[in-house]
């Protein structure tokens, strides 16, 4: 009990000091998003920006696009994530040792970073082009990855740079796993999926459904891969709203609130309906509690 | 127990601070306010720090400031910081000091031109007047008539800022890919487009000089005069400027990858331009092929041009805001900015070659000599590009076009 006092104690300050200044930040958006801008002399409250924007035909296209690029790649990640995991774990090479100690470096290297790395690399005329072209092929062409209207580009970026995220954070988990369970179900007949969805992905999932949800949050406000790699023509919401803000017109403030208000709103609610899903299938705290 | 000892550390250092500023109250005081005159300015700034806030993406521009201003405040007695930030951010800043009702600010002398004068006016967040009683080099070389001194993109300048810098977008076309033959004219640009597709395209706008592009073309097609007149309304502008916006729709096919991608910065743009994957790059510096063949970016290749009915032109301004504690040294430093010799230094390619906001009637003789002598080095006289100056719309009207550009050229189909 001491400790744990003392140690609230000690995190007090950090605690107080971060959440004032994010409670601060989060009721200024809202109060905006309202339209309360006393900047300008507005006092009024209004719905009108959140009518404006969900009668915006190109911000429910753009939202549906970010939507489904963010979560293919978050949910691509976190399976080939899970997956490397359990190969990993089972695997007693010295490749298995060295891919579980290189996948530290994309965690620790920034995304702007691996973007770089990305157009330098997959650029029309990047390193690999000029690689293929001095061995000879000179019809080579690379298929345009950067800019292009399938987000391509930003998909394998973010899987580049989330799958070994997941895969350090499930190792963990699938390191404590004993064997004696897998051994145990198949010693009672088990066939290989019954083992996998009443032994191993109980007991994964959790922290599976945690990992996604990261990822995912992370990737769906995220602004510079996009900027970087995305096409301007089916371009996804946060560089949308940035460019909005870049406007330096202050009379659209509301509006871009609203947006914010918006996507964090989304990405909020589908955090807690995956948390639902984790809760409800085998393993979750629902099941526990029976 | 550390715990402690650095706690009262602080409470020590946190009291010696209080003592400091009550003593330096007066002259606080001094130099926070307006000064009526340059010899007060320069008397009440003496021995203090001057803050300019700044876009810091320009090398040579940052360059100009830390090389040639900085030792002339020195001789001053006066301290120069530079802190690069963009002009977005800079506004947010005040605007946030403002609701917060801060009166207090670290910010001295910003660099702000258009749009963001016109919020900032709006908002009242500028100090003035500042006008050629405080700035010996503004009542020297700048007459008070001059359409840029008078209004910012159509904002009335009541005295809140300065122009320091004069722009006007050119032309960079290669002379290989044009065969010695430049597109003076959006039509000439669009026939030239269609027999050689893929080797055009235009930074994308919010980018500040693709913005100037369009606004260029849509002068070309439909003149200065309609648009300007166009309520600043999105129904008015569209209107107006329909005709060229199905000019952009036509050239669009021929541009590199179709159109359907451009650049994202003008740094991509020049990079493409000097591969030789496009034939024509543009810029809002006079100067900017002479400065890239001299650095070794563009080769000799690069050549300037502008269009017959003429190329958009601006200033670039000062202001200080409300909230600067140091308005003498802001008054100093604006006025050092203006000077000749920083001026005229300022005109060398390492400083970026830019073109002072003298009125053509106030230019120092040898100015002019340098002038002409530079012009040389870009293959055009400066006299000729000054010539074919057009002047921007409303910053008002600049986000409108951009958004009808979006709809109806990039989203088109």
């Amino acid at each position: 009990m001491q400790t744990k006092r003392t140690f609230g104690l000690l995190i007090a300050p950090f605690v107080v000091f971060t959440s004032v200044f994010f409670l601060i930040a989060v009721g200024k958006t809202v109060s905006l998003s309202f339209g309360y801008d006393p900047l300008l002399g507005h006092h009024q409250i209004t719905w009108r920006y959140y009518q404006a924007i969900f009668a915006n035909k190109t911000f429910i296209r753009t939202l549906l696009r970010t939507f489904s690029v963010t979560f293919l790649s978050s949910l691509l990640a976190s399976l080939i994530g899970l997956r490397l995991a359990f190969l990993i774990k089972r695997s007693q090479s010295w490749g298995a040792r060295f891919l579980s100690r290189i996948a530290n470096v994309p965690l620790v290297l920034p995304h702007i970073f691996m973007v770089l790395v990305f157009i330098w690399c997959f650029d029309q005329t990047g390193l690999l082009v000029r690689l293929i072209h001095l061995l000879g092929w000179h019809q080579f062409q690379l298929p345009v990855l950067i800019g292009d209207p399938y987000q391509v580009g930003i998909l394998l970026t973010y899987l580049w740079k989330e799958t070994p995220y997941v895969l350090l954070t499930l190792l963990l988990v699938v390191r404590q796993l004993e064997d004696d369970y897998f051994l145990a179900a198949k010693n009672l007949g088990a066939n290989r999926w019954q083992r996998l969805w009443y032994v191993e992905w109980p007991l994964v999932q959790p922290a599976f459904f945690n990992a996604l949800i990261i990822v995912f949050s992370f990737s769906f406000g995220a602004y510079e891969v996009p900027a970087l790699l995305g096409s301007q023509k089916y371009e996804l919401l946060p560089v949308m709203i940035y460019d909005l803000y870049q406007q330096s017109d202050l009379t659209l403030r509301p509006l871009i609130m609203s947006f914010n208000v918006v996507i964090s709103v989304i990405a909020i609610g589908f955090a807690g309906l995956l948390l639902g899903l984790s809760w409800w299938l085998p393993g979750g705290r629902r099941r526990q509690r029976t | 127990m550390k715990f402690k000892k650095i706690s009262k550390v602080m409470l020590a250092a946190a009291s010696m601070l209080l003592l400091a500023s009550c003593g330096n109250q007066q002259a606080k005081d001094d130099k926070a306010k307006m000064p009526t005159s340059y010899q007060t300015a320069l008397k009440a700034a003496k021995g203090t720090t001057v803050t300019y806030y700044g876009f810091g993406g320009s090398e040579t521009q940052n360059r100009w400031i830390d090389k040639v201003v900085t030792p002339m405040m020195k001789k001053k007695g006066i301290t120069v910081k530079r802190v690069p930030m963009p002009i977005e951010d800079i506004l947010n800043k005040l605007s946030n000091e403002k609701e917060a009702n801060t009166k207090k600010g670290h910010m001295d002398v910003v660099w702000i031109n258009g749009e963001n004068f016109y919020n900032a006016k709006k908002l009242n967040l500028l100090a003035g007047p500042i006008t050629g009683k405080q700035l010996p080099n503004m009542k020297a070389y700048i007459s008070a008539s001059d359409p840029d001194a008078k209004k910012d993109m159509d904002t009335a300048i009541d005295n809140l800022e300065v122009p320091y810098g004069n722009a006007q977008l050119v032309m960079v076309g290669s002379k290989k890919m044009f065969n010695n033959d430049y597109p003076t004219s959006a039509k000439q640009l669009l026939a030239w487009a269609k027999k050689n597709p893929g080797k055009l395209t235009y930074v994308a706008p919010p980018d500040f000089t693709g913005s100037a592009f369009i606004r260029n073309i849509i002068y070309e097609t439909v003149g200065y005069q309609a648009l300007n007149d166009a309520p600043a309304t999105k129904a008015g502008i569209y209107k107006v400027i329909k005709p060229a916006l199905a000019y952009l729709n036509e050239l669009k096919p021929y541009l590199w990858q179709q159109g359907k991608n451009y650049p994202k910065s003008t740094a991509q743009m020049d990079k493409m331009f000097a591969d030789h994957k496009i034939a024509m790059t543009f810029s809002y510096n006079q100067m900017y092929a002479a400065t890239n063949k001299a650095d070794g970016t563009f080769t000799n290749d690069a050549q300037t041009f502008v269009f017959d009915k003429g190329t958009v032109g601006n200033y670039n301004y000062l202001a200080i805001p409300k909230t600067s504690q140091n308005k003498a040294a802001a008054v100093v430093l604006i006025n050092t900015m203006l000077s000749e010799k920083a001026q005229t230094d300022r005109l060398a390619l390492k400083y970026g070659a830019v073109i002072p906001p003298y009125s053509s009637a106030k230019m120092p003789a040898k100015m002019s000599q340098k002038l002409d002598q530079i012009g040389e080095k870009n293959d055009i006289p400066m006299k000729t590009i000054a010539k074919k100056r057009v002047p921007e719309v409303s910053g008002k009207k600049i986000p409108i076009i951009e958004a009808l550009w979006k709809e109806h050229v990039l989203n088109a189909d």
